[in-house]
Parts: C-alpha cells; structure tokens; sequence
C-alpha cells in the first residue's frame, strides 16, 4: 500500500467502503471501484443496464455505508417518472400558517447520496433541474438558493432498452456525468452465491465493517488532491488523447476541456485504489474509457465509443511509457 | 537580338520543355493544397517526368547535364548509371518532400510505392520511343545539328564506351582500306578514331624505333605509278582476305644473316582487335602466321585475330653487306619489282646521288637505297597540304617539283627511284606507330591518323624491309600520343579481360533489364553488406554497455539504466511491450515468468512519474534487475536463449 503517511486516512476511508460495498454487491468489483473513484473524485455515476442488475442494491449500500451526519440523510430515492416536477426533487416553499411565512421544505436532493433512478423516464425540465444541483451543488427554489450537503454524490440509473416515451439525455447533460457504467453481466460463481448468502447479506453487516463518517470522506477527498502526485507526463498525454479523439474521423464532437478537468481528481482516486501516490498510465488506460465514452457524439455507423477511445489512446499511451525511459536531465 | 540568335534559338528550345512540366506540375500541387486525391495525379505526373528522363537517358538521347557527363565519359564509363542514380536520389527527396505532410508511416509506405512505381514506368516505357518526343523538342543531339552531346553519345574520339564499330567513321569506306592510297590533300582528314589495339605478347622494341603494321603492297608499275598486285601472283606476304582458319604466309628470309652473330629475327606475337572495318588483316613486319580468335567484346570490337611475326631485331648496319633481291626469284620477279618510269629524269636523279657515294659503295644495293633515301630525308618536306591527285604523274610532280607532300608521295617516289637504282622496292601500306607510344604498356592504340603508307626494299637475307623516308622538314601538326590508360583499356579488353566497370553502350539496342538493375542492386548489395559488418559488432558493444551499465553508473541514473537493462533481457527473450501498452499491464503479463520485473516496473514508475526528490534507491533496483535477469532467463526455451546469446539487436526493440 502507499507509502505516504498522510495518505493514511483516505486509505483507509476507500478500504472499509469497498469492502462493504462488495460485501453487499456480488460480482461487481469493478463497478464498485468506478463507483467509489466517483465519489472521492467529486463526480457523479450513471449506471446504464437492465432492470434487477443490482444497481439499486449498491446505491444503497453505499448510502447506508455513510453515517448520518448533520442535516442531511445519508441515501434518498428517487423514482424518475414522466409526470415529476422539478420541486418535487429540489423541495418546495410551503406557507406555514402558524407563521405566517413560506418555508423552505427541502426534497430528496439533500442528502450524502442520491440514487435517481430511470433519470431518461422524466421530462427535461425535471433533468435539468437534477443537472443543475448536480454541477452546482446548490438548487434554487423561489429565487432562493439552498446549498446541498458537500458530499452530494449521484447515482442515476438508466435502461438502455424500454426507450418508448423516455426522454434520451443530452450529450451536454451526459457530460455531467463522471463515469457512464454499463453493468454487464455477473459471473456464474457471483451469480450463485448471490444466491447462496441472500440470507446473510440480508441481515446487519458485520460489525468489523464499520460506516464511513461524512467528514472522513470529505477529508479523504482533499487527501487525494493534495497528495497524489500527477506528473506532467500525465497531462500530455490527457491532452494528446483528447486531441487524438477530436481528430479521429468517426467523431462529431470531441471530449471537452472540462472532462479533462473532471478526469484528473479521478485518475488521482484511481492510484490511490491501486495503492500508488502518484498517476501512472494504468489509471488513464482504465479510467479513460469509462469518461470519455459516453462524451463523444460519433458519426453513423462508428464503432463504439470505448474502443475508439481505446485505439486513440495507444499513441499517447506509448509516449508516456517510452518517456520513462527517456533521461529526464 | 538580345541574346543572339544562337541563345534565342536555345531558349526557345528549353523553355517549352522546362515551363510546360513546371506548370502542370504547379497547378496539381496547388490542387493538392484543396484535395488530397489531387496528390496522386501529382505525384503520377513527377513519377512520368522522371521516368521520361531515365528512359531518355537510356536510349542515349540525352547527356545532360554536359558537366556531369563528359568528365564520367572522358574516364572511359558510361555515364548512364551515374545520371540513373542522380535521378534516383532527387525522386527520392522530391518524394520525401511531396509525402511529408501526411501520415508518418504512410509517407514511408507512398514513398516506396512509388520508387517502384517509377521503375516499374522506367521499364514500360518503350526503347525508342523517345526519339519521335526528342525530335518534337529538337532535343536530339545529333551531329547533323553539331550538338555536342551527339559526337559524345554517337563514338567521338574520346568516347571508346559509346563507340558503336558500326556506325563509326569506317562505316563510310566500308569496302576501302582506310589507308592513305591517295596523293590528295589530307589536311582534312582531322579525324583521329581508333582503328585497332594491337597487344603484344612479348617485348620487342624496333631497332628503327617505328613498328610498321602492313596491310596491302603496291608493286606493279601500271605506267604512271605502282599499284595492286592483281594477278596473285606478286607479294605473296600479303594476306587477301581474313580467312576462317589458321593463314600460313610463306617466310621470304632467312632465318640468320651470314656475317652477324644470333639470329636475325625474332618471333613476336600479337593480338589485333579491330574497331573498324578492314577488308584484310594487317599485322607487325613480317607477318608470316594469322589465327582469328573469338571476339573478347562484340560491342566494341568488329573482330579480333592473332599474328606471329618475325621481326627483324638486328640494326641496319648489320645489312650493309646484303644482296637485292630473293635468291629464288626469276627474272619475271626481278623485273615486276624493278619496273619503273622510262622518264629520263629519274634514272639522271639516281645517278646524281650515287655519284655522291664512295666509289667502293656505290655497288652496295643496301646502300645505294639507304643514299636514295637520306637525299628525300634531306630535300623533302612533309606536309598535309599537298595536292596532286589531279596531275597526270603526281609522283614526278612530287618529285621533281618542289618536294613538298606527305607519305604516299614520298613512299612512291623512294620507290621509283629505289627501282631506278636497281633495288627491288615496292610500296606498303598500312599502319606505323613510334615505339614510344606504348608508354612500356603491353598495348597499341591505333588510330587513323597512325595509317602510312612507306617504301620498302627486298634485301636477300631480310626479304621485305622498310626504308622509310623521314624528311627533315615538317609542316604537320605533332601527333598527339594515344591516350595511356584508354590504349591500357583497350589492350586489356582486347584479349578478353573485363574492363573495370562495364558500360553498356549508348545505342540501347542490346540492353536488358539487369543492365541497369544490376549495378544499382551490386551497390546496394555492397551498402548493405558493409553497414551489416559494422553494425553487428556496434550492436553488441551497445548491448554489452546496456547490460553493465545499471552497474557502472551514477546511483540518480539506476532507475532508468536498470529499468532499461530488464527491458533489454526480457526482449532478448522474447518479451515485448506492444504498442500502446502500458508498462503495468507488460510488467503483468511478464509477472508469469519474473516476479521481480514487476517490483522493478512500480519501481521505475515511482521515480519517473511519482513526485521528484527521492531517494534512487540504487542497490535495490541493482538486486531487483539481477533477480529479474535470473528468473526470466530461467524460464525461457533453450532456443529461446540461443537466439538471446547471439542477437545483437535485440535492444533496439526496446522501446
């Protein structure tokens, strides 16, 4: 594990957290990892897969891996529905009669974690009131503006099939997103016991896998700021790839400036998931991918999205390995 | 008139030719800038060009740049390889600029293409089939013209590679000797082309410091001067014609002189090649043996023969005591070689100089011929300008005139006059050379000015001997001597050796495609062969520092030095990062057979990506690529490590 000292705590905040998560989701690791790469990165997750999946199950158990802590509760839910109104998920002014005032009643949006689910079910106007809070961590009711939790981490769920009467997210709405996340199918071995520990899991969770507390997790997301290493090697290969992608004959539209932003706190959460206190190459060749996919708007007939991100990062891939070898002085 | 008219017409020739391809190949460029499917037509139309040049250079028609060619053809080679490779090298780079805004890779890749696209063109394009586009541009360089790259291209003096014997100037007087014969002016006659290469098989220097090659002999007096034999039955020394097999000539001497120590003669043989056409085969005095050999080099020779002579090795003052004539010879002999003018006027000149001799001399023939001849060398002026083919008796003319004329007339009139003493004489002709111009080199270069024509004298013991006249007074021009290294050359081809390159002639009659693939794939060959000599032994004095360097070196320079030397044992045997790919995932894929690799890959990372200002930690990377050495060796294939002992490359795949 790292070496660093100060890297202790968000360490160890990652390790109780993934082991909790796993211990309640079978056969998901790597979705596990995105997920919690997203969560100390700042971002935002939208899970993309089928009904019964397991996508709900890990939003919770993510929720309910975070102690409670101030004003906020830790999970809330929301069901997306074509007739939801916008204050139905930012919360309403209601009159109070005793006093005579409106006060604010805050909806599901305040809380640690928020698991908006069939997020293409509703009408835009609704979608745009959730990016809103999303990107600005803040929602605005009757031109007043109440902060949401610092935490405030999304995870919206999609099914890519049942298309009928949904309202497709935009691509500048996508890119709201840190990490778009097919789930594919769990393994036999998952999928049996799965069934096999439906019981155990269904009960308390052990009590060697203690809750996160909120001001842990924020503390381990300045951690992994401050004391990740990025070299600039990274960078030029950020930018190169990006580069790369806009080129690439097949896409549209490239990644934008402020996915790169975005990916450099996640690639930093990535080394430190691996153990390492600096970027390495790894972290772009699995992150990248898995941020920058669901970003590009391809022509027809395109290949998808991931392995064109993939074909387009080998050469900046290769010049930042050819470069470790190159004498620096 | 600006320029003159000779500029103006220049000009007007090269224009079209230069502005027209520049033009075209102007507007596709710009073109290009627009599409990049424009490109290829450009790229098609600079491939024609040059591949209009090569094949115009290939069938002979163009020698420029003058420059470059002449000093190439005045070395004795065919400037053809030198002006293919020149044009090779300028459609390289023009291809290297033209590709050098696409795609790396592919710049190669269309660089190569079209290399073999132009030579694939080089070759469609048909032989000749520029003489109709060169005559459209008056670019032939024909001599009709006085261009100066025909008389290079079409056999000029100084051009032996580009002589093509057939359409040389012996072409002309295809049925003649190119022997003087004639008593005309030969002021004229400024060409100098080589006839023959004679090589000898043996030293011999003439006493009289002149070889004399005959060819034919002048011995029946028609009334007005000696001609051709033409009843066979005279000059039995002379061959007719070439013949197929070996040609015996009877001997007409004896094989010592009485009163002189030694033989007389001594037998030398001699290899002709002729370059240009002679109706019979001449050879060194006396020729008494002929054997036509295979030709060494049907490109540049007609025919090639061997020659026994036996020349005479003893000074003239050895003859003083011969008798005239054959011992054998008849009185029908005596008087065909005796014959001459019933003029008064030549037996009173003889008397006048004879009287001149000692009375116990004048009895002598030998001498009696010798004072004959010292009065010419004396009185007689040579010169080219002499005219006198038209006067009804040219050789009195000459003689009794005013002295002046060239060989044919000194030779004629030494010969009347040598009859008019009494001594059998008669005229030869054919070829003579100073001794000096061997230069002691084994080889003679013959040329048409060395043709001659002298008198010659039948002595008992000696048979035919000349005894030219040399007059005091000279008019002509010196005769340069041939040049050294082209006569060396020559010699050398002549009895079959290849001469140093082989230029191929310029007519493109006789070419084939090895031709010019050849001598560009022989250099190649030989480029190749030598950057493999040093490259091998470079690649393993770098593959042998690579590997002790980690060792050797500064502790901050370890990471990368080590890091480099696992890379170079683990492509020694046959581990490699593909493109692409990241080191995690190539030190996972090798972490199978090295455990120690992949510490030694999150070592190295640690240092050249993590945050700067740590410790080298020199000693564990050393530990860590010594283990990585062992364990990777341990689990390769013995042919694996076979390959891994000898490659000397394999760092350079390291990357």
């Amino acid at each position: 594990m790292s070496e660093s000292q100060t890297l202790i705590l968000a360490s160890s905040v990652l390790d109780r957290l993934r082991k909790r998560l796993r211990f309640s989701v079978l056969g998901r690791d790597e979705v596990v990892d995105l997920i919690l790469v997203a969560l100390l990165a700042d971002g935002h997750v939208l899970l993309e897969d089928y009904p019964g999946s397991g996508k709900t199950t890990l939003a919770k158990a993510l929720g309910d891996a975070i102690e409670d802590g101030g004003d906020f509760p830790a999970f809330r839910r929301i069901q997306f529905t074509p007739d939801l109104l916008p204050s139905d998920i930012t919360g309403i002014s209601v009159f109070d009669a005793e006093t005579g005032k409106f006060h604010f009643r805050p909806g599901p949006l305040f809380a640690h974690i928020v698991l908006g689910d069939e997020i293409n079910r509703t009408s835009p106007k609704v979608q745009a009131a959730m990016l809103e809070a999303m990107a600005e961590k803040q929602v605005t009711v009757d031109n007043e503006t109440h902060a949401l939790d610092d935490l405030f981490f999304v995870i919206a769920t999609q099914n890519p099939r049942d298309v009928a009467g949904t309202y497709p997210l935009p691509v500048p709405q996508l890119d709201r997103f840190l990490f778009k996340i097919r789930m594919d199918d769990i393994s036999r071995d998952a999928e049996l016991s799965v069934l096999r520990t439906r019981q155990a899991r269904g009960g308390e969770i052990p009590v060697d896998l203690p809750r996160v507390r909120h001001e842990d997790l924020l503390q381990a997301r300045l951690q992994v700021e401050q004391e990740i290493f990025i070299s600039d090697s990274i960078h030029h290969c950020l930018v190169d790839l990006a580069r790369e992608l806009r080129a690439h004959p097949q896409v549209v539209q490239g990644v934008s400036t402020r996915s790169l932003v975005l990916m450099v706190p996640a690639l930093k959460a990535s080394a430190l998931l691996r153990g390492r206190n600096f970027v390495s190459g790894d972290d772009l060749n699995w992150l990248a991918p898995r941020v920058f996919g669901h970003r590009l708007d391809l022509a027809p007939g395109a290949p998808p999205a991931i392995e064109i991100v993939q074909s387009c990062l080998k050469k900046p891939m290769e010049s930042l390995s050819v470069g470790t070898l190159q004498a620096t002085d | 008139m600006i320029f003159g008219s000779r500029l103006t017409y220049g000009i007007a020739e090269v224009l079209p030719a230069f502005t027209l391809p520049l033009s075209v190949v102007a507007s596709l460029e710009s073109l290009a800038g627009r599409n990049a499917t424009w490109r290829t037509a450009e790229l098609v139309v600079l491939g024609v060009i040059f591949a209009t040049l090569f094949a115009a250079h290939r069938d002979g028609f163009i020698d420029r740049p003058f420059f470059l060619a002449d000093p190439i053809l005045r070395s004795g080679r065919d400037p053809l390889i030198y002006l293919l490779l020149l044009g090779l090298g300028l459609a390289a780079i023009m291809a290297v600029v033209l590709a050098k805004g696409s795609h790396a890779r592919r710049s190669f890749l269309g660089f190569t293409v079209l290399l073999l696209g132009l030579v694939a063109l080089f070759l469609a394009l048909p032989k000749g089939h520029l003489k109709g586009v060169s005559e459209l541009h008056r670019l032939q360089a024909g001599k009709e013209n006085g261009d100066q790259a025909g008389g290079k291209s079409k056999g000029g003096e100084e051009d032996p590679g580009g002589t093509d014997p057939k359409k040389g100037k012996g072409g002309e007087k295809n049925d003649e000797s190119l022997l003087p014969d004639s008593f005309n002016d030969q002021s004229d006659s400024s060409s100098d082309s080589p006839v023959a290469v004679v090589v000898f098989h043996g030293d011999y220097t003439p006493a009289l410091g002149f070889y004399y090659f005959r060819e034919t002999a002048f011995s029946t007096y028609n009334g007005l001067r000696v001609v051709q034999d033409a009843t066979a039955r005279f000059d039995r020394d002379i061959a007719t014609e070439f013949s197929q097999g070996i040609l015996s000539i009877p001997q007409s001497h004896a094989a010592t002189l009485p009163g002189t120590p030694g033989p007389a003669f001594r037998n030398i043989r001699t290899t002709v090649a002729l370059m240009a056409p002679h109706p019979r085969p001449f050879g060194l005095v006396d020729m008494f043996s002929y054997r036509p050999t295979g030709n060494p080099d049907p490109r540049r020779f007609f025919q090639a023969y061997e020659v026994q002579s036996s020349a005479l090795v003893l000074p003239p003052q050895a003859l003083i005591n011969e008798e005239a004539g054959g011992p054998e010879w008849d009185p029908k002999q005596w008087a065909h070689y005796t014959e001459g003018s019933i003029d008064p006027r030549y037996g009173a000149l003889v008397e006048r100089i004879i009287s001149e001799l000692p009375p116990n001399l004048r009895d002598r023939p030998f001498f009696r011929a010798v004072a004959i001849k010292l009065w010419l060398d004396q009185n007689g002026t040579y010169t080219l300008q002499a005219n006198t083919a038209e006067d009804a008796d040219p050789v009195a003319k000459f003689l009794f005139g005013d002295l002046r004329g060239h060989c044919v007339h000194f030779a004629h009139a030494a010969c009347m006059l040598y009859r008019a003493a009494g001594v059998p004489a008669r005229v030869a002709g054919g070829y003579a050379a100073p001794a000096t111009y061997r230069f002691g080199g084994a080889s003679l270069l013959l040329r048409s000015r060395n043709a001659h024509a002298w008198p010659e004298i039948y002595l008992r013991n000696t048979g035919w001997i000349p005894l030219d006249i040399s007059p005091a007074k000279n008019e002509a021009k010196a005769q340069a001597p041939p040049d050294q290294g082209l006569q060396q050359m020559l010699g050398n081809m002549a009895v079959g050796e290849k001469p140093p390159p082989d230029p191929p002639p310029l007519d493109g009659s006789r070419h084939t495609l090895w031709d010019y693939l050849g001598p560009i794939l022989r250099l190649l060959g030989l480029l190749v062969l030598t950057l493999l000599a040093l490259a091998i032994p470079a690649g393993w004095l770098t593959r042998l520092w690579r590997h002790w360097v980690p060792f050797l070196c500064r502790p901050d320079k370890v990471p990368r030095l080590a890091y480099r030397a696992a890379l170079d044992q683990a492509a020694r045997l046959g581990q490699l990062r593909t493109f692409g790919e990241s080191r995690e995932n190539f030190a996972a894929r090798v972490s199978t057979r090295s455990s120690s690799f992949q510490a030694l890959t999150a070592l190295h990372l640690q240092w050249a990506l993590g945050a700067p200002g740590r410790d080298p930690e020199a000693a564990r990377y050393r530990a860590l690529l010594k283990s990585v050495r062992i364990e990777l060796w341990s689990t390769a294939t013995s042919s694996r490590r076979w390959v891994a002992i000898l490659d000397p490359f394999s760092w350079m795949r390291v990357h």
